[in-house]
């Protein structure tokens, strides 16, 4: 619709003769804008009416009575006392215009500046009540042309808006203030974006700014100690190793814990594959009101993260390239040679099992050895800009990761276009693309030696095996056997490899006024090779079952989205209304094929995997497995406020989800939530110290059913796929079938506030929240004689009260020296109500497998009355010096050295009281330091590295603590004597206080002065240096306190088996089983844009 | 304009039809690589299934598709066997396995645990089997066929309650199969009161005479792995001589049902390596084809071959009983002496250290472990003929045996040295095949041997408790079946 096109015929027709139009009009209609009248008598059929839309009289509210009126007596009405007139074409097409003074168009350019008169690039530049605008260059710079009265608004991320008057003038500067309070932003929620103001549920941020100048590879790690309500657990310090995120607290037990993701709309489970360097901005959705939206599976709160977006104007060329090196936080101290010989020997008398000859022959410090340098580097490009029509924001990252234990890597490329264009001013089209592929070269960790497990074999191998055999084969340990840790760094490997396409297409259609059409379809297609080898000749000596092992899982996962919203806003007087309703399909499908082989012969040991698995004498049966699950759901949001003041919101969405049986398959969860923003009061407008106050109330129901199994509620068999005839196509049970298998659902009421003092200098919000889960999967264990491990059921319920905080303080706003400091803190208690069937003590999590035992022994229970990650076992209570037995303490008041197992006892927990961050900013001129502080208090970690090397069973090397062991009767100490198996039961000796305080990043930074970068080019650029897990001050003896052995995301069998591992995640907490640690991160690095 | 009203609804109204359509089957998901389980009661099977279930219990008994069978069945027989007894020691490195050798064990040892839930789960698997077989009405199962399947589940039902309840002595019995439909059910009611022992033994006697008239006769499959009516004699002759008063006529009468079908054969040697599989002295043998089949055999690699300190290493006692028999046929099968450079306070000389070698295969897994074999119910006739004061009969029986292996005569001459003299005569011949604790047990001989036991230093290295002759039930157990009740003395 081209109106110039149209106008220029106009004046062709103009030459002719004026046409009468025939026909009349019968209309009434009250305080109506003028061009509704139009497209009224439009509708009626007989007229049709060409104008500019942007004509601002045609805004003018009129109220018409007409009566078979004739077209120029009612147009004569209807244009009174306003600039327009018409002319009559042919055909009954009128072409409306306006008779005033032609205004005059100008063209307008100017500065923006910040508060520090820095210029400020990407600032927003609109003509009011027009679709007209264009953002700042790189130097601040804008030219817009409008209308010589026009007014120009003028916004930014943390500033607030400025409308200015151009009042004819043809420069136009600017200075923008950072906005007062933190309540003006824009915040996205699920299916839209609220005003901050406007909020009546609990949300949470993050933006780009958080993330930025971060070695984050993950962008959940951004989440750390920023949002308050939130806790994140590195599980470890592997490159590429998952994180364990928990929004307030943990609501299931046999089910999934984490929460649900959604990136540019599209909900999924695993974010990994993305560039934190794309993210524009994290919302956090915590509690009901905001999250249940998102309904099924928003229980566990919605991570809701919009990626970055092209604006109008000149394109914007970005270029971030950071490196680092990294190290172990910290060494452990283990026996050297003649320290195990001495301890060998004590073991193993009379026998004397380690000669001086063995102790002369090598001496290699295998941590040492074993922990070395890593180093991470990532560079980021990106370009973004665009026209009025078209957006675009293409980034390309690489990230590549180097653990500082061989040989775990991880690296990352990345690329996205994210673009917007307007077909027409009614129909807008939005689309964005991610292509990733990311490579894992994976160590074995969490393991004990005996299996493999690099960590725990780096610090108990003894100093007296060698690096090689003479033949070339890995050295081991004569006297046990296992490899040295080179047996997992050169003898074994564990790649994989995930290409992933995440795209989506989406179109905007304006309906009518007010009322939006939304349409967007997204796939997320991943590919997912995991590859091992076992070398059969390095190894040899290793007794891993085979001699050598291929295996290999090609897992392909498609899943789509089908999201159809309409939304509509209007305002009436002071009452503003928006509603939204909407339908979503999604469809998700795992394929997967696993082969495997082994006893390779070691001549074909080097060659590539394909072709060293096709030499394999063996080859193990390939086998398939498919899942696939739907979830087709109607959501519904209306949120209404009254003069910005009482604030009311509801939320309903239903769901069918294939995973329950036919008639059990729907669900619905409503929330209800209001706002009372005292601030709007006028009894507030006298005083200065409150710039802002709002409360916030709410209630509703989410529900879960991540990590349900798709055909859980089916009692499923395995048929097994053999080789040999006798046992292929056997049919064997494997799972039972709740009955009744339905949603976890969770009900929680929160009630928060958000207050802001001194023009914005300090602001606060916090919330209180009570949230009880009832019907969680509780995959309740049975007694061996049924048959089965496990029955899930919907059978537990739990409780999470929790008080998180936020304080943000501008200290300093004035002059060249800058200091703010955001502060979150959070609470929360959890606790297991109640679990079926009257089971109050369940200790079959925590597994322990000490020296590699078949049968692991339990340190964890799942118990009523109880928190998740319940430690259970004996108390300790320190050595006899008589004969050097541990002792523990019975259910009497009594000391034994073989206590019964009934004297266990609950004896810690491994949830944090509260976790916190405490971020500073300061800048002076050009300088800028942030120091991130981030801890968690009054967890307890159960310490099974330490159990292990303290244990003094095996000729395992030892942990330089076992120096102090009991030798002699008499000897007072705390370490027990060697050999006896009693010595290290599960209790309170290795149960051990998790909490820390860690200098999480500290990044100095320095920008160029533009004068100096000009000359380059360059319209921006700054250089830092930063430093990662600087200090951290805990009482912890382990690696690191940030530790979580069993919190790897496991992925979900395709035959939905994934129910147990689900259980170790989520109660298993708490426990460091050798995990890879930590590491300090040392990097510096460089932003720069192009001119 | 009134064109752009019509663009819009139009393209609303394609994006509805092409949103809508093919949604309506979307919820409908069905698993495609695994089956659903039916409720045994109401299922109606076909023949093929039939077939497969049965496949299934044979699998999970040895140990297919991860199944628990291996580790009960084949590792911890040898442990609970022979660790447990005067054959051998622990070795390795696991602490488990040492309190079950040095008698230390209690109720969360992680052993006894593992080896309650897997001899429950293969009962268990069973008892999946055998409600579903029953149900099934498929003409192209027959008669005779479907009784056949039905006695074989119900065999290896009765030879695992047969061990559990020699371990543990009064369990519960399970006969039925639970219902996977419903874990609302399934977990009220998977609990369950132990029987007494009398009343296992009814249950477990109850299965082998279906089976005995519902399997196949004696060759009438090639595998000696599929139940035949001679491994339901032999396993009857086991029973009626172990139940706390032996009843010597039924063992007599078991064992002379057996005999005549098998032969020994004639190189000991034979038996062990993996070329003589489904020979003729094997009456229900555990066959593993390697690791290129659903199972291999891994255990051998536990205890002989390159790698670390090995699990249940020959005792002191057993290499001197082998040496003073001269028996050097048997012990050259059983035992390899090697120089590992591990020594330890039972054998102190890193050069001469020795292994159990009887399962010759501890690189392809295909070495098989044999249940029950004629030599051991010839020398069981041996006992029941012992028991009648047949001292000469009994000494027949033992000297084929011995004459297998180029040993002289017996030279027991009264019924206490005879019964001595099997005792031991079963020692050398079934040593790792997980029968000795069992033998001491059942003769009420344990305590006596256990506790004159040394080391090599001449120190005594048991102090073997009644109580101890029963395992404790599993804490793990008890936690979960409240009706459970401690054993004695734990």
């Amino acid at each position: 619709m081209k109106l110039s096109i149209l106008l220029i015929l106009f004046g062709i027709l103009q030459a002719r003769a004026d046409v009468r139009a025939q026909g009349s009009i019968t209309l009434n209609m009250q305080q109506a804008e003028i061009a509704k009248v139009l497209n009224r008598i439009e509708k009626k059929g007989e007229f049709r009416f060409l104008y500019n839309y942007d004509l601002v009289s045609l805004r003018k509210k009129v109220s018409v009575n007409f009566l078979n009126s004739d077209l120029p007596t009612a147009l004569r009405h209807l244009f009174d006392g306003t600039d327009l007139t018409y002319k009559v074409l042919n055909n009954n097409l009128i072409v409306v215009m306006s008779s005033g003074p032609e205004k005059q168009a100008i063209r307008i350019t100017g500065i923006v500046t910040g508060a520090a008169n820095e210029l400020l690039a990407g600032v927003s530049v609109r003509v009011k009540g027009t679709s007209i605008g264009t953002s700042t260059g790189n130097k601040g710079e804008y030219t817009v042309t409008a209308d010589e009265n026009a007014t120009l608004v003028f916004s930014y991320i943390g500033y607030s808006d400025k409308e200015v008057a151009v009042s004819g003038q043809n420069v136009v500067n600017v200075q923008l203030a950072p906005s007062n309070t933190k309540l003006d932003e824009v915040v996205v929620i699920g299916y839209g974006s609220q005003r901050r103001k406007d909020l009546t549920g609990a949300v949470s941020t993050v933006t780009a700014a958080d993330i930025a100048n971060r070695p984050i590879v993950d962008a959940g790690e951004a989440l750390q100690g920023k949002a308050a309500g939130v806790q994140v657990m590195s599980n470890s310090g592997k490159p590429g190793a998952g994180l364990t995120i928990r929004v307030r607290g943990s609501s299931s037990i046999s089910a999934g814990n984490d929460p649900l993701y959604v990136v540019d709309g599209i909900p999924m489970t695993d974010i990994s594959s993305f560039s934190p360097g794309d993210i524009e901005t994290i919302s956090i959705l915590k509690d009901a009101a905001s999250a249940s939206i998102y309904g099924t599976r928003a229980a566990n709160g919605v991570v809701v993260i919009t990626t970055k977006k092209g604006v109008a104007g000149k394109s914007k060329i970005n270029l971030s390239v950071y490196g680092g090196i990294s190290s172990s936080t910290k060494m452990l101290s283990v026996l050297n040679g003649k320290q195990y010989q001495d301890y060998a020997n004590e073991l193993n008398a009379p026998v004397v099992a380690v000669t001086d000859s063995m102790v002369n022959a090598n001496n290699v410090d295998w941590p040492k050895e074993v922990f070395q340098k890593g180093n991470q580097q990532n560079y980021q490009l990106s370009i973004a800009g665009g026209s009025e029509k078209t957006q675009h924001y293409i980034s390309i990252n690489y990230l590549n990761q180097k653990g500082i234990v061989k040989p775990a890597s991880f690296d990352r490329l990345t690329g996205r276009v994210n673009l917007t264009t307007k077909a027409n001013d009614w129909l807008t089209f939005i689309t964005s693309t991610v292509l990733s592929r990311s490579r894992t070269n994976g160590a074995k960790d969490n393991l004990s030696v005996a299996k493999g497990g690099v960590v725990l074999t780096a610090l108990e191998t003894p100093f007296t095996v060698p690096k090689f055999e003479p033949d070339g084969r890995l050295g081991y340990n004569a006297l046990k056997g296992w490899s040295n840790p080179l047996g997992s760094i050169l003898g074994y490997y564990s790649k994989s490899l995930n290409d992933r396409l995440l795209s989506n297409v989406g179109a905007d259609v304006k309906l009518f006024k007010g009322l939006v059409f939304q349409s967007r379809f997204g796939i997320d297609y991943q590919n997912v090779e995991a590859t091992s080898f076992t070398d059969p000749f390095l190894t040899s000596n290793v007794s891993s079952g085979n001699p050598s092992d291929h295996s290999q899982t090609k897992t392909t996962v498609l899943t789509w989205l089908s999201e159809q919203t309409l939304a509509y806003t209007a305002t009436f007087g002071r009452s503003h209304l928006s509603a939204l309703a909407g339908w979503t399909a999604q469809d998700g499908r795992t394929n997967s094929a696993t082969i495997g082989g082994s006893h390779l012969a070691n001549e074909y040991r080097l060659l590539p995997w394909d072709a060293s698995f096709a030499r394999d004498s063996i080859h193990r049966p390939g086998t398939t497995a498919i899942d696939e699950w739907a979830l087709i759901s109607y959501l519904g949001r209306i949120s209404y406020d009254f003069d910005g003041k009482y604030l009311f919101q509801a939320n309903l969405r239903s769901d069918n989800s294939s995973k329950f049986a036919p008639g059990n398959r729907t669900a619905a969860f409503p929330s209800f939530s209001a706002g009372w923003r005292i601030s709007g009061e006028d009894f507030m407008k006298s005083q200065h110290i409150v710039s802002e106050l709002k409360l916030r109330a709410g209630w509703g129901q989410n529900g879960n059913q991540e990590g349900i199994g798709s055909y859980a509620y089916l009692p499923l068999s395995d048929v097994t796929v053999s080789n040999d005839s006798s046992t292929n196509g056997a049919i064997n049970p494997s799972t039972t079938a709740p009955a009744s298998l339905t949603w976890e659902t969770s009900t929680q009421t929160n009630i928060g506030v958000d207050a802001s003092f001194l023009g914005g200098r300090i602001s606060f919000s916090g919330d209180f929240y009570i949230k009880k889960t009832k019907d969680i999967l509780y995959d309740v264990p049975l007694p061996a004689q049924s048959g089965y491990k496990s029955a899930p059921v919907n059978g537990a319920s739990m409780r999470n009260i929790g008080e998180e905080f936020l304080v943000s303080t501008r200290n300093i706003v004035k002059g060249d020296f800058r200091w703010s400091t955001d502060l979150t803190i959070s609470f929360n208690q959890n606790k297991v109500t109640g679990l079926l069937y009257g089971i109050t003590n369940s200790p079959s999590y925590g597994d322990v497998s000490l020296n590699g035992a078949g049968t692991p022994q339990h340190a964890i229970s799942l118990a009523k009355g109880y928190g998740l990650g319940e430690f259970y076992g004996y108390v300790a209570k320190g050595v006899n010096p008589e004969n050097g037995h541990e002792m523990y303490q019975t259910n009497g008041d009594t000391l034994s050295d073989n206590p019964s197992p009934t004297s266990r006892r609950f004896i810690g927990n491994a949830q944090p009281k509260f976790v916190y961050g405490v971020t500073n900013n300061v800048s002076y001129k050009n300088f800028d330091l942030t120091v991130f502080i981030q801890g968690s208090q009054g967890n307890k970690i159960y310490n099974v590295g330490r159990m292990e090397a303290e244990s003094m069973l095996n000729s395992a090397n030892q942990s330089a603590a076992v120096l102090r062991r009991w030798r002699k009767k008499g000897d007072i100490t705390d370490i027990p004597s060697v050999g006896l198996p009693n010595n290290s039961l599960i209790s309170t000796r290795f149960l051990e206080n998790g909490s820390y305080l860690r200098f999480k990043t500290i990044t100095l930074s320095y920008r160029f002065s533009p004068k100096w970068i000009d000359k380059l080019g360059l319209a921006a650029a700054s250089i830092y240096i930063s430093a990662n897990n600087l200090i951290t001050i805990t009482h912890y003896k382990g690696f690191d306190p940030e530790v979580n052995s069993t919190g790897n995301p496991i992925v979900v069998n395709p035959n939905g088996t994934a129910s147990s591992d689900n259980d170790a995640r989520n109660i298993s907490l708490g426990m460091d089983s050798g995990a890879y640690p930590q590491s300090k991160i040392f990097l510096a690095g460089l932003n720069i844009s192009l001119k | 304009m009134k064109n752009t009203t019509l663009h819009r609804i139009a393209f609303l109204g394609a994006l509805a039809t092409l949103i809508l359509s093919g949604c309506t089957k979307l919820l409908d998901q069905k698993p495609v690589t695994q089956i659903v389980t039916p409720k045994a009661s109401d299922s109606s099977i076909s023949a093929n299934t039939a077939e497969s279930l049965i496949q299934g219990v044979y699998g999970y008994f040895k140990g297919a598709g991860y199944g628990p069978g291996i580790e009960f069945n084949v590792l911890d027989r040898i442990t609970n066997g022979d660790v447990r007894s005067d054959n051998c020691y622990a070795g390795g490195d696991n602490s488990d396995n040492a309190a079950i050798d040095l008698f230390t064990y209690n109720a969360l040892n992680g052993n006894v645990a593992r080896d309650w839930s897997d001899c429950y789960f293969v009962i268990a698997h069973a008892n999946s089997a055998i409600a579903q077989i029953a149900t099934c009405t498929d003409p192209a199962l027959s008669a005779a066929r479907k009784n056949s399947l039905l006695g074989e589940a119900r065999f290896m039902r009765a030879f695992e309650y047969f061990d559990a309840v020699r371990l543990w002595g009064k369990i519960p019995v399970v006969l039925v199969p639970i219902d996977p439909t419903n874990s609302e059910t399934l977990i009220k009611t998977s609990g369950g009161l132990p029987s007494p022992v009398d009343s296992v033994y009814a249950a477990i006697l109850n299965d082998c005479w279906f089976a005995k008239a519902a399997v196949g006769d004696v060759g009438a499959d090639p595998s000696k792995y599929i139940v035949s009516k001679g491994a339901v004699n032999a396993l009857l002759a086991k029973i009626y001589a172990t139940q706390s008063t032996p009843n010597w006529d039924s063992v007599a009468y078991y064992c002379d049902q057996v005999i005549p079908h098998y032969s020994l054969l004639a190189n000991f040697a034979d038996l062990f390596d993996i070329n003589h599989k489904n020979n003729s002295e094997s009456i229900w043998e555990i066959e593993y084809d390697g690791y290129s089949s659903s199972v291999g055999n891994w255990v051998p690699g536990n205890f002989m071959g390159a790698g670390w300190k090995k699990f249940s290493t020959p005792t002191n006692d057993l290499v001197n009983a082998f040496t003073t028999e001269g028996d050097n046929v048997r012990f050259n099968a059983s035992i390899t002496i090697v120089t590992y450079g591990w020594p330890d306070k039972y054998w102190t000389n890193p050069a001469s250290y020795p292994v159990l070698s009887k399962y010759t295969d501890d690189q392809n897994g295909k070495s098989d472990i044999y249940m029950i074999r004629l030599a051991d119910i010839l020398l069981l006739r041996a006992e029941a003929y012992n028991a009648k004061s047949d001292i000469a009969n009994a000494a027949l029986m033992v000297n084929k045996v011995r004459a297998r292996v180029s040993l002289a005569p017996t030279t027991a001459a009264n019924q206490g040295d005879m019964a001595l003299a099997i005792e031991k005569e079963r020692r050398l011949e079934l040593a790792f095949e997980g029968q000795r604790w069992y033998d001491l047990a059942r003769t009420g001989r344990a305590k006596a041997v256990m506790n004159a036991q040394k080391d090599a230093g001449g120190n005594i290295l048991y102090n073997v408790q009644d109580y101890q002759l029963l395992y404790p039930v599993p804490q793990t157990q008890l936690d979960l079946n409240p009706l459970l009740t401690q054993n004695e003395g734990y």
